[in-house]
């Protein structure tokens, strides 16, 4: 009951903080995109702009194929890859075991792991959305010329779900797997000392 | 223990650094494993589930019962509501239960979590029951918070769905494994011989 209590109250502290820092996150995201995405493209696609509107944020692409005039590719809402992060905060926060200095060094190391995989996944997402609607285009980088351009769809759909829920619960079980695994061991020893009851 | 000795103050086992690649296997082996098992086993639950026919067959079931079992919720907090498929509509409201809010993904991370961490074959099958039918539970009243958010404060309907519940199912899906690790890894085994895996 404890345990259950001080999740909530973490979990709802998280979330203030998120929101109020959730802007400033998703411009690093997206500024951070947008320097990389380029070099994964062959420089046909690149992040135009990161536009906060109707409570999301939409990545507006600038397309520039080779002989082609440029265009934008507006509106793509990634705003589900900026939710982890209150997941993973939350869990690094309530698990077990883990001594407040060593909490904290796991803290700073788990938020760098995190921020460069959500940079990769959104490269990865927008990649795929893009080849999905301009296939043409899907021969200049990396996604169009590991998987066919239906494969390419259903993978930024993969990921993006797969971002959602598996990446965090995945880096916070890296991390934590140790301090995981002594609790259960810490466990495991408290049962066998309790007396047993008739 | 030796007179005058405090609790807590006995000399602790040190442990130096492995010195080669090999023997920090040897050491870490069984966290090593159980990362590589939740991996493997999240890895082939992803590719099942992002199969066509078990995307039609397996997923869209599970998503009708998880909109029945909303519905029916829903009428018993007596706002009258209709299911067609799997949209369920009251007179001022609607929501479509799509297959990536069925909870089967969460359900796969979760039973993957029990698979990995050290326990019995029986302490596993209780976890895996235990988290389906809690997953289950969760996401029905994910689904029932939203219809009703939705009613009442349309405004928030957005930040209810993306920010707070998709958040929350995950966040008490991995409590419901720690309740697991806490609560049923390591209770006396019945059977004898039983073998931590």
């Amino acid at each position: 009951m404890l345990f259950v209590l001080r999740l909530i109250v973490v979990y709802i502290i998280v979330f203030i903080l998120w929101i109020i820092l959730n802007p400033y996150y998703n411009h690093l995201l997206g500024s951070t995109c947008s320097k990389l995405l380029p070099a994964f493209s062959s420089g046909v696609i690149n992040v135009h702009s990161v536009r906060y509107e109707s409570h999301a944020f939409k990545y507006n692409l600038i397309i520039k194929p080779k002989d082609l005039r440029p265009w934008i590719k507006e509106g793509l809402r990634l705003e589900q890859l900026g939710v982890p992060l209150i997941i993973f905060l939350t869990l690094m926060l309530i698990t077990p075991s883990i001594r407040v200095k060593k909490r904290l060094k796991l803290l700073l190391i788990g938020i760098l792991i995190f921020f460069f995989s959500y940079v990769f996944l959104t490269i990865v997402i927008l990649l795929g959305l893009a080849n999905q609607k301009y296939p043409f285009i899907a021969q200049d980088n990396f996604m169009g010329k590991l998987f066919s351009i239906r494969a390419n769809y259903k993978i930024a759909g993969f990921f993006l779900v797969f971002g959602q829920q598996f990446v965090p619960v995945l880096i916070w079980l890296l991390l934590c797997l140790k301090p995981l695994s002594t609790f259960g061991k810490e466990v495991l020893a408290r049962k066998k000392r309790r007396p047993k009851q008739a | 223990m030796a007179k005058g000795k405090k609790r807590g103050k006995e000399p602790q086992a040190t442990h130096p650094r492995a010195k080669t690649p090999k023997e920090f296997f040897r050491r870490n082996w069984i966290t090593i494993r159980s990362i590589i098992i939740f991996v493997f086993s999240v890895a082939v639950f992803g590719l099942a589930i992002n199969n066509d026919y078990i995307d039609t067959h397996v997923n869209d079931f599970f998503t009708l019962l998880v909109a029945q079992a909303s519905n029916l919720l829903i009428n018993l907090f007596g706002v009258k509501s209709v299911l067609s498929y799997k949209s369920i509509t009251c007179s001022s409201f609607s929501v479509l239960v799509i297959n990536q809010c069925n909870g089967v993904f969460t359900t796969g991370i979760f039973i993957s979590a029990v698979f990995a961490f050290p326990s019995t074959f029986r302490e596993k099958m209780i976890g895996i029951l235990l988290g389906f039918f809690s997953i289950f539970v969760i996401n029905v009243l994910r689904i029932v918070g939203i219809f009703f958010v939705g009613i009442k404060f349309p405004n928030f309907l957005h930040e209810a769905h993306v920010w707070v519940a998709q958040t929350l199912v995950i966040i008490l899906s991995i409590s419901v494994w720690l309740l697991w690790v806490e609560g049923f890894v390591g209770l006396p085994v019945k059977k004898a011989g039983a073998v931590r895996t």
